[in-house]
Protein backbone atom coordinates (compact mmCIF):
# COMPACT_ATOMS: atom_id res chain seq x y z
CA UNK A 1 0.00 0.00 0.00
CA UNK A 2 1.43 3.58 -0.82
CA UNK A 3 0.90 5.31 2.34
CA UNK A 4 2.36 2.75 4.77
CA UNK A 5 4.94 2.49 2.81
CA UNK A 6 5.26 6.41 2.61
CA UNK A 7 5.06 6.10 6.32
CA UNK A 8 7.91 3.68 6.45
CA UNK A 9 10.43 5.13 4.86
CA UNK A 10 9.37 9.32 6.68
CA UNK A 11 9.67 6.84 9.73
CA UNK A 12 13.35 5.57 8.61
CA UNK A 13 14.48 9.55 7.82
CA UNK A 14 14.16 9.15 4.70
CA UNK A 15 11.13 10.93 2.92
CA UNK A 16 10.32 14.40 4.95
CA UNK A 17 7.02 15.42 5.94
CA UNK A 18 7.50 19.09 5.36
CA UNK A 19 10.00 19.38 2.55
CA UNK A 20 9.78 23.27 2.93
CA UNK A 21 11.24 23.34 6.37
CA UNK A 22 14.13 22.32 5.04
CA UNK A 23 13.70 24.74 1.95
CA UNK A 24 16.26 27.32 2.30
CA UNK A 25 15.08 30.99 2.18
CA UNK A 26 15.11 33.54 -0.67
CA UNK A 27 17.85 36.73 -0.41
CA UNK A 28 15.16 38.90 -0.06
CA UNK A 29 13.49 37.33 2.83
CA UNK A 30 17.04 36.67 4.64
CA UNK A 31 17.77 40.28 4.54
CA UNK A 32 14.46 41.38 6.02
CA UNK A 33 14.86 38.74 8.61
CA UNK A 34 18.10 40.11 9.46
CA UNK A 35 16.86 43.93 9.46
CA UNK A 36 13.78 43.01 11.72
CA UNK A 37 16.06 40.61 14.43
CA UNK A 38 18.97 44.06 14.43
CA UNK A 39 16.19 46.06 14.96
CA UNK A 40 13.89 44.37 17.65
CA UNK A 41 17.52 43.39 19.67
CA UNK A 42 18.94 47.19 19.43
CA UNK A 43 15.60 48.11 20.46
CA UNK A 44 15.85 45.78 23.46
CA UNK A 45 19.02 46.42 24.17
CA UNK A 46 17.76 50.41 23.98
CA UNK A 47 14.86 50.07 26.53
CA UNK A 48 16.97 47.76 28.92
CA UNK A 49 19.77 50.81 28.83
CA UNK A 50 16.97 52.76 29.44
CA UNK A 51 15.50 50.56 32.24
CA UNK A 52 18.61 50.91 33.74
CA UNK A 53 19.53 54.09 33.62
CA UNK A 54 16.05 55.43 34.66
CA UNK A 55 16.70 53.03 37.84
CA UNK A 56 20.22 54.76 38.67
CA UNK A 57 18.87 58.08 38.67
CA UNK A 58 15.74 56.63 40.73
CA UNK A 59 19.20 55.49 43.21
CA UNK A 60 20.59 59.12 42.71
CA UNK A 61 17.37 60.68 43.83
CA UNK A 62 16.50 58.77 46.89
CA UNK A 63 20.29 59.11 48.13
CA UNK A 64 19.66 63.08 47.75
CA UNK A 65 16.91 62.74 49.25
CA UNK A 66 18.30 60.22 52.23
CA UNK A 67 21.05 62.64 52.52
CA UNK A 68 19.21 65.51 53.01
CA UNK A 69 16.98 63.96 55.32
CA UNK A 70 19.70 62.75 57.40
CA UNK A 71 21.37 66.56 57.88
CA UNK A 72 17.85 67.93 58.65
CA UNK A 73 17.27 65.00 61.25
CA UNK A 74 20.63 65.95 62.61
CA UNK A 75 20.65 69.66 62.86
CA UNK A 76 16.73 69.17 63.92
CA UNK A 77 18.45 66.29 66.82
CA UNK A 78 21.53 68.39 67.49
CA UNK A 79 20.62 71.99 67.61
CA UNK A 80 17.49 72.54 69.38
CA UNK A 81 18.65 70.45 72.53
CA UNK A 82 22.19 72.76 72.70
CA UNK A 83 20.00 75.66 72.46
CA UNK A 84 17.51 74.60 75.20
CA UNK A 85 20.60 73.56 77.37
CA UNK A 86 22.06 76.89 77.11
CA UNK A 87 18.89 78.55 77.22
CA UNK A 88 17.82 76.77 80.81
CA UNK A 89 21.44 77.77 81.92
CA UNK A 90 21.13 81.53 81.11
CA UNK A 91 17.91 81.47 82.53
CA UNK A 92 18.71 80.15 85.93
CA UNK A 93 21.12 82.36 86.08
CA UNK A 94 19.37 85.23 85.18
CA UNK A 95 16.30 84.36 87.63
CA UNK A 96 19.33 84.00 90.21
CA UNK A 97 20.39 86.99 89.91
CA UNK A 98 16.77 89.18 90.00
CA UNK A 99 16.39 86.56 93.39
CA UNK A 100 19.66 88.36 94.56
CA UNK A 101 18.85 91.81 93.27
CA UNK A 102 15.55 91.72 94.93
CA UNK A 103 15.93 94.65 98.39
CA UNK A 104 13.44 92.82 101.20
CA UNK A 105 12.02 95.27 103.28
CA UNK A 106 13.11 93.68 106.20
CA UNK A 107 16.46 94.66 105.35
CA UNK A 108 15.80 98.44 105.36
CA UNK A 109 18.01 100.12 108.31
CA UNK A 110 16.04 100.46 111.88
CA UNK A 111 17.44 104.49 111.90
CA UNK A 112 15.47 105.38 108.39
CA UNK A 113 11.99 103.53 109.60
CA UNK A 114 12.77 105.67 112.45
CA UNK A 115 13.24 108.51 110.92
CA UNK A 116 10.27 108.19 108.36
CA UNK A 117 7.36 106.94 110.81
CA UNK A 118 5.06 106.13 108.11
CA UNK A 119 5.22 102.21 106.35
CA UNK A 120 4.29 104.57 103.36
CA UNK A 121 7.17 106.97 103.83
CA UNK A 122 9.53 104.57 103.60
CA UNK A 123 7.92 102.99 100.54
CA UNK A 124 7.88 105.59 98.91
CA UNK A 125 11.50 106.88 99.57
CA UNK A 126 12.36 103.42 98.38
CA UNK A 127 10.34 104.00 94.92
CA UNK A 128 12.11 107.34 94.68
CA UNK A 129 15.53 105.80 95.27
CA UNK A 130 14.98 103.00 92.77
CA UNK A 131 14.80 103.22 89.17
CA UNK A 132 11.89 103.71 87.31
CA UNK A 133 12.65 101.02 84.77
CA UNK A 134 13.27 97.22 86.13
CA UNK A 135 16.29 97.17 88.06
CA UNK A 136 17.79 94.33 85.89
CA UNK A 137 17.04 95.41 82.46
CA UNK A 138 18.32 98.79 83.68
CA UNK A 139 21.56 97.14 84.58
CA UNK A 140 21.67 95.00 81.51
CA UNK A 141 21.47 97.44 78.66
CA UNK A 142 22.96 101.02 80.69
CA UNK A 143 26.42 99.86 82.37
CA UNK A 144 26.84 102.82 85.33
CA UNK A 145 29.69 103.92 87.13
CA UNK A 146 30.24 102.70 90.58
CA UNK A 147 28.44 104.58 93.31
CA UNK A 148 30.41 106.62 95.73
CA UNK A 149 30.26 104.02 98.99
CA UNK A 150 32.17 106.25 101.45
CA UNK A 151 31.66 109.60 100.15
CA UNK A 152 29.64 110.56 103.10
CA UNK A 153 30.60 108.98 106.41
CA UNK A 154 27.74 110.37 108.49
CA UNK A 155 24.68 108.41 109.70
CA UNK A 156 22.09 109.77 107.77
CA UNK A 157 23.97 108.85 104.73
CA UNK A 158 24.93 104.97 105.82
CA UNK A 159 21.65 103.55 104.87
CA UNK A 160 22.18 105.10 101.30
CA UNK A 161 25.57 103.82 101.49
CA UNK A 162 24.57 100.33 102.10
CA UNK A 163 22.14 100.45 99.41
CA UNK A 164 24.71 101.77 96.96
CA UNK A 165 26.87 98.97 97.76
CA UNK A 166 24.17 96.24 96.77
CA UNK A 167 23.42 98.32 93.60
CA UNK A 168 27.02 98.09 92.56
CA UNK A 169 27.06 94.44 93.61
CA UNK A 170 23.91 93.86 91.29
CA UNK A 171 25.75 95.94 88.46
CA UNK A 172 28.83 93.52 88.96
CA UNK A 173 26.44 90.48 89.03
CA UNK A 174 24.48 91.58 85.70
CA UNK A 175 27.65 92.41 84.35
CA UNK A 176 29.32 89.09 84.64
CA UNK A 177 25.76 87.67 83.43
CA UNK A 178 26.19 89.76 80.09
CA UNK A 179 29.34 88.50 79.89
CA UNK A 180 28.79 84.78 80.35
CA UNK A 181 25.77 85.13 77.59
CA UNK A 182 28.12 86.78 74.86
CA UNK A 183 30.32 83.68 75.69
CA UNK A 184 27.38 81.53 75.25
CA UNK A 185 26.32 82.69 72.59
CA UNK A 186 29.50 82.71 70.65
CA UNK A 187 29.68 78.93 71.35
CA UNK A 188 26.36 78.86 70.00
CA UNK A 189 27.39 80.35 66.68
CA UNK A 190 30.80 78.72 66.57
CA UNK A 191 28.74 74.77 66.91
CA UNK A 192 26.22 75.82 64.70
CA UNK A 193 28.95 77.03 62.12
CA UNK A 194 30.67 73.85 62.41
CA UNK A 195 27.40 70.97 62.41
CA UNK A 196 26.59 73.15 59.23
CA UNK A 197 29.81 72.41 58.14
CA UNK A 198 30.20 68.85 58.70
CA UNK A 199 26.70 68.82 57.56
CA UNK A 200 27.70 69.93 54.27
CA UNK A 201 30.71 67.60 53.82
CA UNK A 202 28.77 64.70 54.45
CA UNK A 203 26.43 65.81 51.23
CA UNK A 204 29.21 66.30 49.47
CA UNK A 205 30.43 63.03 50.12
CA UNK A 206 27.21 60.93 49.58
CA UNK A 207 26.81 63.38 45.99
CA UNK A 208 30.79 62.10 45.00
CA UNK A 209 29.94 58.45 46.26
CA UNK A 210 26.54 58.34 43.84
CA UNK A 211 28.56 59.92 40.78
CA UNK A 212 31.43 57.42 40.84
CA UNK A 213 28.25 54.86 40.51
CA UNK A 214 29.22 52.72 37.40
CA UNK A 215 27.21 53.01 34.12
CA UNK A 216 25.01 49.86 33.15
CA UNK A 217 25.33 48.53 29.48
CA UNK A 218 24.31 45.17 27.53
CA UNK A 219 26.53 43.89 25.27
CA UNK A 220 25.42 43.57 22.05
CA UNK A 221 26.09 40.50 19.52
CA UNK A 222 27.60 41.97 16.50
CA UNK A 223 26.61 39.99 13.51
CA UNK B 1 31.78 21.53 0.72
CA UNK B 2 32.08 18.02 1.77
CA UNK B 3 29.14 16.61 3.54
CA UNK B 4 32.24 15.33 6.01
CA UNK B 5 33.05 18.73 6.97
CA UNK B 6 29.44 18.98 8.03
CA UNK B 7 30.02 17.62 11.58
CA UNK B 8 32.65 19.60 12.85
CA UNK B 9 31.91 23.21 11.17
CA UNK B 10 28.64 22.90 13.25
CA UNK B 11 30.35 21.66 16.16
CA UNK B 12 31.63 25.33 15.69
CA UNK B 13 29.34 27.24 14.78
CA UNK B 14 26.45 26.21 17.39
CA UNK B 15 28.03 28.06 20.63
CA UNK B 16 27.25 31.44 18.53
CA UNK B 17 24.39 30.76 16.56
CA UNK B 18 22.64 29.74 20.23
CA UNK B 19 24.05 33.26 21.72
CA UNK B 20 21.66 34.76 18.86
CA UNK B 21 19.09 32.81 19.42
CA UNK B 22 19.26 33.48 22.91
CA UNK B 23 19.63 36.95 22.55
CA UNK B 24 16.35 37.20 20.75
CA UNK B 25 14.48 34.95 23.16
CA UNK B 26 16.55 34.26 26.38
CA UNK B 27 16.78 30.79 27.80
CA UNK B 28 14.82 28.77 26.38
CA UNK B 29 13.61 26.08 23.81
CA UNK B 30 13.07 28.76 21.07
CA UNK B 31 16.70 29.79 21.23
CA UNK B 32 17.48 26.09 20.35
CA UNK B 33 14.71 25.61 18.34
CA UNK B 34 16.00 29.03 15.88
CA UNK B 35 19.42 26.87 15.81
CA UNK B 36 17.75 23.52 14.61
CA UNK B 37 15.85 25.22 11.63
CA UNK B 38 19.25 26.77 11.01
CA UNK B 39 21.38 23.82 11.07
CA UNK B 40 18.62 21.87 9.34
CA UNK B 41 18.46 24.36 6.12
CA UNK B 42 22.51 24.75 6.76
CA UNK B 43 22.68 21.41 5.79
CA UNK B 44 20.16 21.21 2.69
CA UNK B 45 22.11 24.04 1.39
CA UNK B 46 25.87 22.36 2.49
CA UNK B 47 26.60 20.89 -0.88
CA UNK B 48 26.26 24.08 -2.72
CA UNK B 49 28.47 26.40 -0.41
CA UNK B 50 31.96 27.05 -1.64
CA UNK B 51 33.92 28.06 1.56
CA UNK B 52 33.39 28.15 5.40
CA UNK B 53 33.39 31.76 5.56
CA UNK B 54 30.37 31.48 2.85
CA UNK B 55 29.03 28.69 5.75
CA UNK B 56 29.71 30.84 8.54
CA UNK B 57 27.26 34.33 7.23
CA UNK B 58 24.69 31.58 5.90
CA UNK B 59 24.63 29.90 8.96
CA UNK B 60 24.10 33.74 11.20
CA UNK B 61 21.21 34.79 8.34
CA UNK B 62 19.23 31.53 8.76
CA UNK B 63 19.02 31.57 12.37
CA UNK B 64 17.67 35.49 12.26
CA UNK B 65 15.43 34.48 9.65
CA UNK B 66 14.61 30.94 12.08
CA UNK B 67 14.63 33.82 15.14
CA UNK B 68 11.90 36.06 13.35
CA UNK B 69 9.97 33.00 11.88
CA UNK B 70 9.70 31.45 15.06
CA UNK B 71 8.06 34.87 17.03
CA UNK B 72 5.36 35.43 14.12
CA UNK B 73 4.76 31.70 14.72
CA UNK B 74 4.34 31.99 18.36
CA UNK B 75 2.69 35.44 17.93
CA UNK B 76 -0.25 34.51 15.35
CA UNK B 77 0.23 30.40 17.21
CA UNK B 78 -0.87 29.27 13.72
CA UNK B 79 0.99 25.58 12.73
CA UNK B 80 3.08 25.34 9.86
CA UNK B 81 0.82 24.65 6.71
CA UNK B 82 1.24 20.70 6.06
CA UNK B 83 2.38 19.83 3.10
CA UNK B 84 -0.09 17.16 2.46
CA UNK B 85 -3.00 19.97 1.40
CA UNK B 86 -0.90 21.02 -1.68
CA UNK B 87 0.16 17.76 -2.85
CA UNK B 88 -3.27 16.49 -2.77
CA UNK B 89 -4.52 18.89 -4.84
CA UNK B 90 -1.24 18.50 -7.48
CA UNK B 91 -1.77 14.28 -7.65
CA UNK B 92 -4.45 14.42 -9.81
CA UNK B 93 -3.98 10.87 -10.65
CA UNK B 94 -5.05 9.33 -7.49
CA UNK B 95 -8.36 8.86 -6.51
CA UNK B 96 -10.39 10.83 -3.34
CA UNK B 97 -10.15 8.54 -1.45
CA UNK B 98 -6.71 7.87 -1.44
CA UNK B 99 -5.76 10.98 -1.33
CA UNK B 100 -7.98 11.43 1.47
CA UNK B 101 -6.49 8.93 3.52
CA UNK B 102 -3.01 10.23 2.87
CA UNK B 103 -3.81 13.36 4.04
CA UNK B 104 -5.07 12.15 7.48
CA UNK B 105 -2.22 10.10 7.91
CA UNK B 106 -0.08 12.99 7.31
CA UNK B 107 -2.11 15.01 9.83
CA UNK B 108 -1.77 12.03 12.23
CA UNK B 109 2.15 11.87 12.06
CA UNK B 110 2.67 15.85 12.61
CA UNK B 111 0.40 15.59 15.16
CA UNK B 112 2.56 12.78 17.13
CA UNK B 113 5.24 14.49 16.29
CA UNK B 114 3.75 18.01 17.95
CA UNK B 115 3.18 15.51 20.92
CA UNK B 116 6.98 14.98 21.44
CA UNK B 117 8.86 16.39 23.82
CA UNK B 118 11.08 19.87 22.48
CA UNK B 119 14.34 18.22 22.87
CA UNK B 120 12.71 14.86 21.18
CA UNK B 121 11.03 16.80 19.17
CA UNK B 122 14.24 18.64 17.76
CA UNK B 123 15.78 15.66 16.96
CA UNK B 124 13.29 13.92 15.42
CA UNK B 125 12.77 16.39 12.75
CA UNK B 126 16.32 16.81 12.05
CA UNK B 127 16.63 12.94 11.37
CA UNK B 128 12.95 12.89 9.39
CA UNK B 129 12.95 16.07 7.75
CA UNK B 130 16.52 17.21 7.11
CA UNK B 131 17.47 13.46 6.66
CA UNK B 132 20.55 14.25 9.01
CA UNK B 133 22.65 11.33 10.60
CA UNK B 134 23.28 11.03 14.30
CA UNK B 135 26.31 12.66 14.22
CA UNK B 136 25.73 15.23 12.39
CA UNK B 137 22.43 15.62 14.94
CA UNK B 138 24.80 15.54 17.46
CA UNK B 139 27.04 18.03 16.49
CA UNK B 140 24.33 20.41 15.62
CA UNK B 141 22.88 20.12 19.21
CA UNK B 142 26.04 19.46 21.13
CA UNK B 143 24.50 16.17 22.55
CA UNK B 144 26.22 13.31 22.58
CA UNK B 145 25.62 10.49 19.53
CA UNK B 146 24.10 7.34 21.60
CA UNK B 147 21.70 10.30 23.53
CA UNK B 148 20.84 11.28 19.74
CA UNK B 149 20.22 7.61 18.87
CA UNK B 150 18.21 7.02 22.09
CA UNK B 151 16.26 10.13 21.49
CA UNK B 152 15.62 9.40 17.82
CA UNK B 153 14.22 5.84 18.74
CA UNK B 154 11.95 6.89 21.55
CA UNK B 155 10.51 9.33 19.78
CA UNK B 156 9.99 7.16 16.47
CA UNK B 157 8.18 4.96 19.36
CA UNK B 158 5.85 7.67 20.22
CA UNK B 159 4.72 8.24 17.21
CA UNK B 160 4.01 4.59 16.18
CA UNK B 161 1.75 4.36 19.42
CA UNK B 162 0.46 7.46 18.39
CA UNK B 163 -0.32 6.30 15.08
CA UNK B 164 -1.38 3.14 16.43
CA UNK B 165 -3.99 5.03 18.66
CA UNK B 166 -4.99 6.48 15.85
CA UNK B 167 -5.74 3.14 13.79
CA UNK B 168 -3.11 4.22 11.10
CA UNK B 169 -1.21 1.06 11.98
Amino acid sequence: MTNKFSLEQYLDGKHPLQPERTALPTDAELEAAEAEYDRIVSERTKAKTNQGNRARLDRQYWAWGLSIAAAVLIAFLLWPEGDSLEQTKVETQREAVIVQAEVPKAEVPQEETARHETKDEVDALRASSMPAKPLVDTLNHQPRAPLPVEAKPTDEAAGEVEENKELNHMAELCAAEREMEESVHRRQAAYEEKMARRSLKLLISIMTQEEELPVGGVKTEKS
Amino acid sequence: MAPAEFTSVAQALRPRLLALGRNFFGDGDAAEDAVQEAMMRLWTAWQQLPTEADVERLAVRLTKHACIDIQRRQHTDVMLPLEATQKVEVVSSRTASEALHERELREAVARAVSLLRPSERRLWTMFAEAQMDTAQIAAATGILTRTVSATISTARHKIMNELKKGGFL
